[in-house]
């Protein structure tokens, strides 16, 4: 007969432990990619999936972004990346009609793509009694721009595809080393 | 009374008050309500809490459906406010938002007494079945309440005077 010796966890959020304390957290990592996909097949009515394609290079971007803090247990930030060509068809089909790339309306879809999916992740993390709050988030739109970290921040993007489509994310997390 | 039978030539007529800092949230909202097929709903939009507190006036308003995180006033302020005053606080106040966590929707049904708690992303359905009770109960008052009239259309507030503002002035 075989018998299993449960491991004992002596931390409080064993979640916070990481592998190496100058990467992205891959726990952090999972999350994201499990909310992301859910939240936007749900969203967008187009299966999601992760690819790891880097389909949109970062240098001299052009589209639209979505920043939203996190800030609790575990402090991150999250940058949600529509390349120019997937804004416009994916903000139809999350707000259900054409919204122009240069319209004022194109932020507030962007805006509301980053809450939704940053209160799906939060909400993923608090199943993990680990504690987390959100900030409004900030949008950034426009042609050949480039973003850049301080050096005691560490990041990494993530690329997902939709039936027609592509976006990223980046996850920005501070060096612990 | 069964869901199905909220979809009858009788709906009532609810009117609503829809409030998110994003218009595009307040259209994907308004649109769902209508594909609800629940009551005829005649909206009235606020773009935060503060701007809903003007507009809102228990006599006009029948139905909330308010946004959690916005700028200065959030959603559950608004409805801690709304609950605060017992002329004002009969009124169905359903959250509308990203806040996905049990423990900050258990907040919001025990600090704000809110009615009901939609998570975005929702689908017209989630929305239809979360709705269906409370605006079955409405139906149920009015139709209870004589001799049945059919609700005034919604007052818009000339300059800025809503229901609270008339009340401090």
């Amino acid at each position: 007969m075989l018998t299993q010796t449960q491991p004992t966890l002596t931390l409080e959020h064993p979640k916070l432990v990481t592998e190496n304390v100058d990467a992205v957290p891959s726990w952090l990592i999972a999350n994201i990619q499990t909310s992301t996909i859910s939240a936007f097949s749900k969203m967008l009515g187009e299966t999601t999936c992760v690819t790891p394609e880097e389909l949109t290079s970062e240098a001299h971007y052009d589209g639209i972004i979505g920043i939203i803090s996190f800030v609790g247990d575990y402090t991150w930030s999250m940058v949600l990346g529509l390349p120019h060509r997937s804004a416009e068809p994916i903000a139809k089909m999350f707000a259900g009609f054409e919204i122009p790339f240069d319209s004022p309306d194109m932020g507030d879809v962007v805006g509301e793509l980053t809450n939704v999916l940053a209160g799906v992740i939060s909400g993923e993390l608090e199943s993990s009694n680990l504690k987390v709050h959100m900030s409004l988030p900030t949008i950034a739109i426009g042609k050949d721009f480039q973003m850049s970290l301080p050096e005691n921040l560490t990041s990494q993007r993530i690329h997902f595809i939709t039936e027609n489509n592509d976006f990223w994310i980046k996850l920005i997390v501070a060096k612990h080393g | 009374m069964d869901t199905e039978d909220l979809i009858s030539f009788d709906k009532i007529s609810l009117r609503t008050l829809v409030i998110d800092d994003s218009r595009i949230m307040r259209t994907m909202v308004m649109k769902s309500l209508q594909e609800t097929y629940l009551a005829d709903f005649e909206f009235t939009e606020a773009g935060s809490g503060a701007e809903a507190m003007e507009l809102f006036d228990p006599e006009t308003i029948d139905i909330i459906f308010a946004d959690w995180n916005m700028p200065g006033m959030s959603g559950v302020e608004f409805a801690h406010q709304v609950r605060s005053m017992s002329w004002a606080n009969h009124v169905p106040i359903i959250m509308v938002t990203s806040e996905s966590g049990e423990g900050k929707k258990q907040d919001a049904f025990d600090k704000a007494r809110i009615t009901c708690y939609v998570t975005k992303p929702f689908t017209v359905m989630e929305m239809r079945e979360k709705i269906a009770p409370i605006i079955a109960k409405l139906k149920e008052k009015r139709q209870a309440a004589s001799p049945p009239a059919k609700a005034p259309a919604p007052a818009k507030p000339q300059g800025g005077g809503g229901f609270f503002s008339k009340l401090l002035s």
